[in-house]
């Protein structure tokens, strides 16, 4: 069963309070609840390891999911050099806990899947991140080759939910009573509700991890501001609306990087750090629907000396 | 039955409706709960996302979640250099490809290439991404093709909203 829309014409003027229109969109509030995906982060980029223990190959937030519901990585893969077997770690962290699955693959290239359902993790205002990991079992070389990082919708659990979701029985529905203010409110706030616990990504940049200060596709030992990438959107409501910007910098020795972004001529930035940098910005859909081609993402050494590489650039919606 | 079009209403950030007495069976409330979930579920809340990538010659293969209702979705590629790309999926009869000369071959000269908006099974029409419409959540293999010495930088995935049957 999914989400199926209803026909207007069966909203009458003195819909009962047990007519079946009601019956109708409480169904379809639980199945929405159940079926709702949101996409987090996703790269066509390869990722390589010849490493026999865990390797982080990748990092990239996971917001909100108050709720709890599974995270899962589904990605491409391909073994060779003769490797037998490749195992892949997922660990979802909010900074200090940790939540983490593990799955090994063994065919010479296909695609699977790893989920981590959050236990020892919270939600917070600050997003979750998770940490792709990989080695081999052996000999030669395990690849990923692309992931997206999603949200497993599933059906409620009862009662009221961390997300302020709560389910609407259908046994209220005496007939030709008057319908129950909570009701009503209840089926016009889960919508919103259900929205804010499963923000999506706009944008996603991931590059590999090397943790051995290798430069990548996005780096730079420069002072002055580099481009390294240029991001193009897909179209956004016109209303104003809060995005999150969440970056990963590598650097070698004791370099700081500053993340310049210009979105539709709109700027944003995070400054001298390195690791996750993460802000908060307003924007449009007449900013983020400009013209793509003058979209740019530069990087510069801030601070110290060395070389900074971004790692991972997402652009989520943001709940406010 | 008939026709339902995508429901256009953002639902995030949160808006709090709060009705603090019973009220009479009326037919507003319905039907805004109504469009609030058909938004939800369609449109209000599913805009495209984009990928940004280095991706030079090589094929590259994607599993992206296609959402109720939507049988097309509009590429955007933003593209550096030369090169010839070739995008395609499992249901689409027609593969969208772009062959480019006489770029320069620099970031800043990036440029966008993109298909329609238009449904159709046509060169330049959006990639079909799912065989007919379904208001359930399925996910198309997508595979991006680039051959050349170009550079793809971006690309984005913008559902196509259309009105589909109830």
């Amino acid at each position: 069963m999914a989400y199926s829309p209803i026909d207007n014409g069966s909203f009458l003027p003195g819909t009962s309070g047990d007519a079946s229109a009601w019956d109708s969109l409480i169904s379809n509030d639980g199945q929405i609840y159940r079926d709702l995906v949101s996409v987090y982060a996703g790269t066509l980029h390869t990722f390589s390891t010849s490493a026999t223990s865990a390797t982080t190959i990748a990092t990239f937030a996971l917001p909100a999911n108050y709720d709890e519901l599974p995270f899962v990585v589904k990605f491409g893969y391909a073994l060779t050099g003769g490797a037998s077997s490749a195992i892949v770690t997922f660990q979802v962290t909010d900074g200090s806990a940790s939540d983490t699955s593990t799955v090994t693959v063994t065919a010479a290239s296909g695609q699977d899947v790893v989920v981590v359902t959050p236990s020892s993790t919270s939600a917070s205002s600050t997003p979750r991140y998770g940490i792709l990991k990989l080695h081999t079992g052996g000999a030669g070389s395990a690849h990923i080759a692309g992931f997206v990082a999603s949200l497993v919708p599933a059906a409620a659990a009862s009662g009221l939910l961390d997300s302020g979701y709560a389910s609407v029985g259908s046994t209220w529905n005496a007939a030709n009573a008057p319908i129950p203010s909570r009701v009503v409110e209840r089926l016009q706030n889960n919508p919103y509700l259900i929205a804010k616990d499963r923000p999506n990504m706009v944008f996603s940049f991931i590059d590999q991890i090397t943790g051995t200060g290798a430069k990548g596709s996005s780096s730079t030992d420069s002072t002055e501001n580099v481009v390294v990438l240029k991001p193009c959107f897909a179209k956004q409501q016109h209303k104003t609306k809060k995005y999150r910007m969440w970056a990963y910098v590598e650097r070698s020795s004791d370099a700081e990087a500053n993340v310049f972004i210009t979105i539709g001529g709109y700027s944003v930035y995070v400054l001298d750090n390195h690791g996750i940098m993460t802000t908060t910005f307003d924007a449009s859909g007449s900013i983020m629907n400009a013209s793509p081609a003058s979209n740019t993402v530069h990087i510069r050494v801030s601070s110290g000396s060395g070389f900074v590489s971004l790692r991972t650039l997402q652009i989520i919606e943001e709940p406010s | 039955m008939g026709l339902k079009a995508p429901g256009y209403n953002p639902t995030s950030p949160l808006h709090s409706y709060v009705n603090t007495l019973p009220v009479a069976a009326n037919a507003s409330y319905p039907s805004s709960i109504d469009a609030l979930q058909h938004s939800l579920a369609t449109a209000g809340h599913h805009y495209g996302e984009a990928l940004g990538v280095h991706a030079t010659a090589g094929t590259y293969v994607l599993s992206w979640p296609v959402r109720p209702s939507v049988v097309y979705v509009q590429i955007t590629i933003l593209m550096q250099g030369n090169g010839t790309i070739t995008i395609d999926s499992t249901n689409n009869g027609t593969a969208k490809t772009w062959t480019t000369e006489g770029k320069a071959d620099h970031i800043e000269a990036a440029y966008a290439l993109k298909t329609s908006g238009l449904p159709g099974d046509g060169a330049t029409s959006p990639l079909k991404v799912r065989s007919s419409a379904a208001w359930t959540w399925t996910e198309e293999t997508v595979t991006i093709v680039l051959s050349g010495a170009g550079t793809i930088h971006s690309i984005a995935f913008d559902p196509v909203w259309e009105a589909q049957s109830i």
